[in-house]
């Protein structure tokens, strides 16, 4: 009886130590470690990515002549266009400098880009987020905007020393002004967390009135200058449907985001020019 | 529906919020590497301590509040815990005498089978299937070897306390 008293009590006191420590050490273990686990567990992350990259690599090493002739042909080809591009692209940022001058007008804020690989994704109900392969030495820190070939994939929410954890848009965390295109009255977006598979989905809150948006007739979502992080116009989804909120003033809805969102392997952190040595 | 007021059940359902917050501060510490669920430590006690209207209100309860910190369909969920617990409550005389091994099984045949149910039912997003059943294989794997450590102390964490506040408490004898 007086064991099974000792046992009680013992079961009791560990019950009471382990609330203790979820009350107590998250705080303090952050305090004394702060960011240390981060960076000592970053090249566990990044090494399957790498070893993917080594791996392609010494599969393309592989290819006959043949095929790297022809790849180099194609390659030839590919460039020439982009060299006539980059040629218009200089007439255009030529024209646009001159203007500014003859308008008197500061130079357009603009962005450096710099593009890394993902080397995990945390895709679940708990987390939307993924960590990339650059960090505060490549000049990245926090709330700067992440953003991929179809739009928005969301903003730095912690840089480390070599790696940062980007907060995805779909994400319950992320928010921002944005407006619909061909307009300029400002929305709210808030991604709308953990949904089924591959179909990541957003909400957007104060529409104005008059704007409608269905399925058969998606309207387009992008960012506003307003977030300060984003530049102008990039794209967030599209809004499928829209409903009159209960003050009868403003309408919500539902943002299709890209499906390419989880399957993503790069992105493009855009680091704004005047932070840039700072 | 629950005729006399029995210690019980604030207890257990005060253990349920207990757990409920340990889990949450554990996941959110541990959840981009792995996702701890313990369903069966919430149905468990209540569907063996209390009787049947009691043990499904404390689980249904149980089961709101564990889904409120996670954006599921609590519904679904909810459904899933009291048919657990009703599946538990009727065979809890097998129970009767808190056999370690005993007790163990139970609640890793139960844990295994609400998170295999979750896996199918609740999908949540991810890159692809294959990277999915990755993980819901890698979160019941962790889950399970947490539940093997936890199992027999969470079932008898409640008789402990009564115990120490001076009464004994056994496998609910009414319904």
């Amino acid at each position: 009886m007086a064991w099974r008293d000792v046992s009680s009590v013992r079961n009791l006191a560990i019950f009471l130590c382990a609330i203790a420590a979820c009350v107590l050490a998250p705080s303090v273990v952050r305090h004394f470690v702060d960011g240390l686990f981060e960076e000592f567990r970053a090249p566990i992350d990044a090494i399957p990515s790498q070893l993917n990259d080594l791996g392609k690599y010494w599969s393309l090493h592989s290819n006959s002549k043949r095929s790297l002739i022809e790849a180099g042909r194609d390659l030839a080809r590919i460039n020439s266009a982009y060299e006539l591009k980059m040629l218009e692209n200089k007439n255009l940022q030529d024209r646009v400098a001159r203007y500014e001058d003859i308008l008197n007008l500061p130079p357009e804020d603009s962005y450096k880009f710099e593009v890394a690989r993902i080397a995990r994704r945390d895709i679940n109900a708990w987390w939307q987020q993924m960590v990339i392969r650059k960090g505060r030495v490549h000049g990245i820190k926090e709330g700067y905007a992440v953003i991929y070939s179809g739009g928005v994939v969301g903003r730095i929410a912690k840089a480390n020393l070599y790696t940062s954890v980007v907060e995805l848009v779909s994400s319950r965390n992320f928010r921002m002004a944005a407006h619909f295109d061909g307009e300029d009255r400002p929305v709210i977006y808030q991604g709308a967390g953990a949904v089924s598979l591959q179909d990541a989905k957003g909400e957007v809150r104060d529409v104005p009135g008059d704007v409608r948006a269905s399925v058969s007739e998606p309207r387009l979502l992008v960012t506003s200058a307003l977030t300060g992080t984003f530049p102008e116009g990039i794209r967030i989804g599209e809004v499928v449907d829209l409903s009159l909120g209960a003050d009868g003033l403003f309408k919500s809805g539902t943002v299709r985001l890209g499906r390419a969102l989880s399957t993503l392997r790069e992105v493009t952190v855009l680091i704004p020019i005047s932070e840039i040595g700072k | 529906m629950i005729k006399t007021f029995d210690i019980k059940i604030p207890l257990i359902l005060l253990l349920n919020l207990l757990y409920v917050f340990i889990l949450s501060t554990l996941n959110t510490e541990i959840s981009p590497y792995v996702y701890v669920m313990l369903p069966a430590v919430f149905i468990v006690p209540p569907a063996l301590f209390l009787n049947f209207a009691p043990a499904m209100f404390v689980v249904a309860f149980s089961a709101l509040i564990n889904e409120v910190v996670m954006p599921v369909r609590t519904g679904l969920v909810c459904a899933l815990w009291l048919v657990c617990a009703y599946v538990v409550h009727n065979q809890r005389f097998r129970f009767r005498n808190f056999d370690t091994f005993s007790i163990i099984s139970l609640m890793l045949v139960l844990n295994f089978c609400i998170l295999f149910l979750y896996a199918l039912l609740l999908p949540n997003g991810c890159a692809g299937v294959a990277e999915y059943f990755y993980r819901v294989a890698i979160d019941i794997s962790i889950s399970s070897a947490v539940l093997i450590a936890v199992a027999k102390f969470t079932v008898s964490l409640p008789a402990d306390i009564m115990r120490f506040l001076g009464a004994d408490i056994s496998v609910a004898e009414g319904d």
